[in-house]
């Protein structure tokens, strides 16, 4: 996989400050100097990286006086230049950037200080600020354990490669940390790719494969150098005898800058060869569990069931070794339990900078029957090759109560079982299926009825009253379309008798005026208007019978009867 | 002898370890009306230490119906059916299961309790004036309605499931085609299985043992669960 480093990332960083930012400023003073450090706090064992920056403009000649510092050590210097136009008002300026980069180590503890620097430009003297730096004891920040690997290794140019193991002897099974390291002299910007070796003979677990390459400073041979850690594995030898590592090749690109492509190298590790060890004899007749810095711890829960209720029983052995070699110790048969198939977990970590972790084997137990199970304390023995000696490790025993009442399964011990335990007092009261009796239906019916009624009854008003409304409009109509004709004797009572059959809903025609006048009090209709009905229709009986000859003009008959009708629909609203 | 001293002597009976006696005082009581799920749970225990599985499963079929959440008696059911070899009861299905758990009672009362709020709401909440008293006399309506449909359908599944003739076998018996001991022999009921009478024929009973299958058994054989 490709990866950058950090210091490229600043780099462009930096140039796009210097190319922009700078600029600007430049155009209005002219020119700008300045002293920067990376840290302003380190240990006595520390690096600190001091830049200084000189921008001017015009093609100005300058000359550099870099800042003093007396109490650090100068392990390297570098230069860079950089020119670029700047567009303004009086056209186009060109810039020019020096760069002076210096990497120094403490001579002292305490607050030390970087002295100004000067430059002279166009006659005119800048100074830069002084700079002061907190260089503590010797509690350095924890080093890398590759201090050694680094001793170890030998310049071989400005760019190498080194392949490291922690021992080049170990036991079988046992750990050798392989650490693929890039010592480099110059920028690096990219590495593009790595590949290892086959590492045939070994069981292989990753510690880490950075994606993101840092740096760290580190001198060898008298010499700094940038270091990158490319990747790191551990190593279990799975054979005795003598292995070799072939060599780790990288790809990588060195120097260039935000517009440069730089040069692309690419560099091998020197092979490396380790020597496996076989484990010597342990005198136990027990066969090897793991090789490592191992515990072993048991469990069993719950250790109260009834027959057919799974107890689990775990195995964990944790700590520093390769995981995947642990053989566990076997479980007995018990009689009486049935051991289902074991399963496997493991939890790698890392974090150490070791391989280790925990793995587990848990077993399910079915007890078939009651009773007292024992599960016995298991012996393990683990080979230690820091000590270069093996250990017996004990788990611990275990007690099962198994009770007889029995949970699901296939089978019940008769024999083993109790007597099944009696309910006592016994109700004797039998609950009734009372949702079965003629009343819960009743009960369900006479809310249904009176939802039915309080929906219907309002809607048979309405439709009656609507009918009534109608006949009284329908009467009017009729009395106004035959209004002023001479057949009023028989046609004022067929309309009012046809209206109040249709508002009293009853036949009315054949009524006694005496029944008729009695309904439409009950109708609420006021003894006056029932009189005035009974003088209508009387005149129009009488009149109805007379001769032709004599039969009178309607005189407002039809007025009168419309009146009637009218002050009957009302005295009905009022109502 | 009154009921409660009837109880006393199976009680006394059962713990003597006169299972038998225990049995018959314990019937006696179910014969006389008293059958509570506790009742019909001792008599289940009385016929297990009899030996008799089959009634002992019936006698706790019958317990598990006035207590369908009974959890003992459910327990003791599935090891005694383990133990008699009965890996399934035929016919459980996922709705049997449900409606064997349930209630009816508790489902009967919300039934009743939302349809009657219910119905009252909706009568008197054209007679109420202030709007709100109208919105909340609706959602309470609706919420009772709510509840009504809740217990009627419970209610009628649990009937429904009654009502599908389970029984249990009492004893193992061999299940033939037609309804005689001369007809070819179609497969075996283990006892205290738990099948469902589909139809009687005279002293036989055609049972549905489940995923189609039937078979005719002497009618004495089997016993019908909710009498």
């Amino acid at each position: 996989m490709p990866r950058r480093t950090g210091e490229a990332a600043t780099r462009i960083a930096v140039i796009l400050a210097l190319a922009l930012v700078p600029a600007l400023a430049v155009a209005d003073e002219g020119v700008r100097f300045e002293a920067t450090v990376d840290r302003s706090a380190i240990t006595l064992d520390d690096w600190i990286t001091l830049t200084v920056t000189l921008t001017t403009s015009g093609g100005s000649a300058a000359s550099i006086e870099l800042p003093r510092a007396p109490d650090f050590e100068i392990r390297s210097r570098g230069q860079s230049e950089q020119s670029a136009f700047q567009f303004g008002a009086r056209g186009a300026v060109r810039t020019h950037t020096r760069i002076h980069t210096l990497v120094m180590r403490p001579l002292r503890e305490g607050l030390l200080t970087i002295h100004p620097g000067r430059a002279v430009v166009g006659g005119k003297t800048y100074e830069t600020a002084p700079i002061q730096v907190r260089v503590g004891p010797g509690a350095a920040p924890p080093r890398p354990e590759h201090d050694a690997e680094v001793a170890a290794a030998r310049p071989r140019g400005d760019v190498f490669v080194e392949a490291h193991v922690d021992k080049t002897r170990a036991y079988v099974g046992e750990e050798i940390l392989l650490s693929v390291w890039l010592y480099a002299r110059v920028d690096v910007s990219h590495v593009s790719s790595l590949d290892l070796p086959d590492l045939d003979g070994f069981w292989i677990g990753e510690i880490a494969n950075p994606t993101q390459l840092s740096a760290r400073m580190q001198e060898v041979g008298g010499v700094p150098y940038r270091v990158y850690l490319l990747s790191r594995k551990a190593l279990f030898g799975l054979r005795e005898g003598k292995l070799e590592i072939a060599p780790a090749t990288v790809d990588l690109t060195v120097g260039g800058g935000f517009f440069g492509r730089g040069r692309s190298l690419r560099r091998s590790s020197p092979p490396v060869e380790v020597e496996i060890l076989p484990l010597p004899p342990s005198g136990e007749a027990l066969p090897l569990g793991a090789v490592g810095d191992f515990v072993l711890r048991a469990e069993a829960a719950p250790r109260s069931v009834r027959v057919g209720e799974p107890i689990t029983y775990r195995l964990t052995a944790a700590g520093r070794g390769n995981l995947s070699g642990i053989d566990f110790p076997s479980l007995p048969e018990i009689e009486g339990l049935r051991a289902f198939e074991p399963t496997h977990g493991e939890q790698v970590d890392v974090s150490s900078g070791r391989y280790g972790g925990s793995r587990t084997l848990e077993v399910v137990l079915i007890p078939e029957r009651p009773g007292r199970f024992e599960i016995p304390s298991l012996p393990w023995l683990v080979f230690d090759p820091a000590a270069g000696a093996y250990r017996r490790l004990e788990t611990e025993a275990f007690t099962i109560e198994v009770r007889g009442e029995r949970i699901g399964g296939q089978t019940l011990d008769l024999g083993a079982a109790p007597v099944l335990p009696l309910r006592e007092p016994v109700r004797l009261d039998v609950p009734r299926a009372f949702w079965r009796a003629p009343w819960f239906a009743a009960a369900l019916a006479v809310p249904g009825l009176a939802l039915l009624a309080a929906f219907v009854a309002p809607r048979l008003r309405r439709r009656l009253g609507t009918r009534g409304r109608d006949a009284g409009r329908e009467a009017l109509a009729q009395l106004a379309r035959h209004g002023g004709g001479a057949d009023w004797p028989e046609g004022i009572p067929r309309i009012l008798h046809a209206y109040l059959e249709a508002r009293l809903a009853r036949p009315t025609a054949g009524l006694e005026r005496r029944e008729l006048a009695a309904h439409l009090v009950r109708e609420g209709a006021p003894a006056e208007l029932v009189r005035s009905l009974e003088a209508l229709l009387e005149a129009c009986e009488r009149e109805r019978f007379a001769p032709e000859a004599l039969r009178s003009a309607p005189d407002g008959m039809w007025e009168r009867a419309r009146r009637w009708v009218e002050e009957f629909e009302r005295t009905r609203r009022e109502r | 002898m009154n009921l409660a001293q009837r109880a006393a002597a199976a009680a006394q009976a059962y713990r003597d370890g006169a299972y038998e006696e225990a049995v018959q005082d314990y019937q006696a009581l179910v014969d006389a009306g008293a059958g509570s799920a506790d009742v019909w749970f001792n008599l289940g225990n009385a016929h297990y230490h009899t030996g008799a599985r089959g009634k002992a499963a019936w006698a706790w079929e019958n317990a598990l119906r006035l207590a369908p959440r009974d959890e003992v008696v459910r327990r003791q059911l599935e090891n005694l059916r383990a133990e008699a070899g009965v890996v399934r009861p035929a016919g459980d299905s996922v709705l049997h299961g449900v409606a064997a758990r349930l209630d009816p009672a508790g489902f009967a009362l919300v039934l009743l309790a939302g349809w009657i709020v219910g119905c009252g709401l909706v009568i008197l909440r054209p007679h109420l004036r202030a709007p709100w008293r109208k919105t909340v006399a609706g959602l309470f309506a609706g919420l009772a309605f709510a509840g009504a449909v809740v217990g009627g359908t419970g209610l009628a599944l649990v009937e429904w499931d009654r009502r599908a003739g389970w029984a249990v076998a009492i004893e193992s018996v061999d299940l033939r085609q037609a309804p005689h001991e001369g007809a070819g022999v179609v497969g075996r009921l283990e006892e205290a299985a738990r099948v469902r009478i589909r139809r009687r024929e005279g002293s036989w009973v055609l049972l549905d043992l489940g995923a189609g299958r039937t078979g005719w058994s002497r009618a004495g054989a089997i016993a019908p669960i909710g009498g």
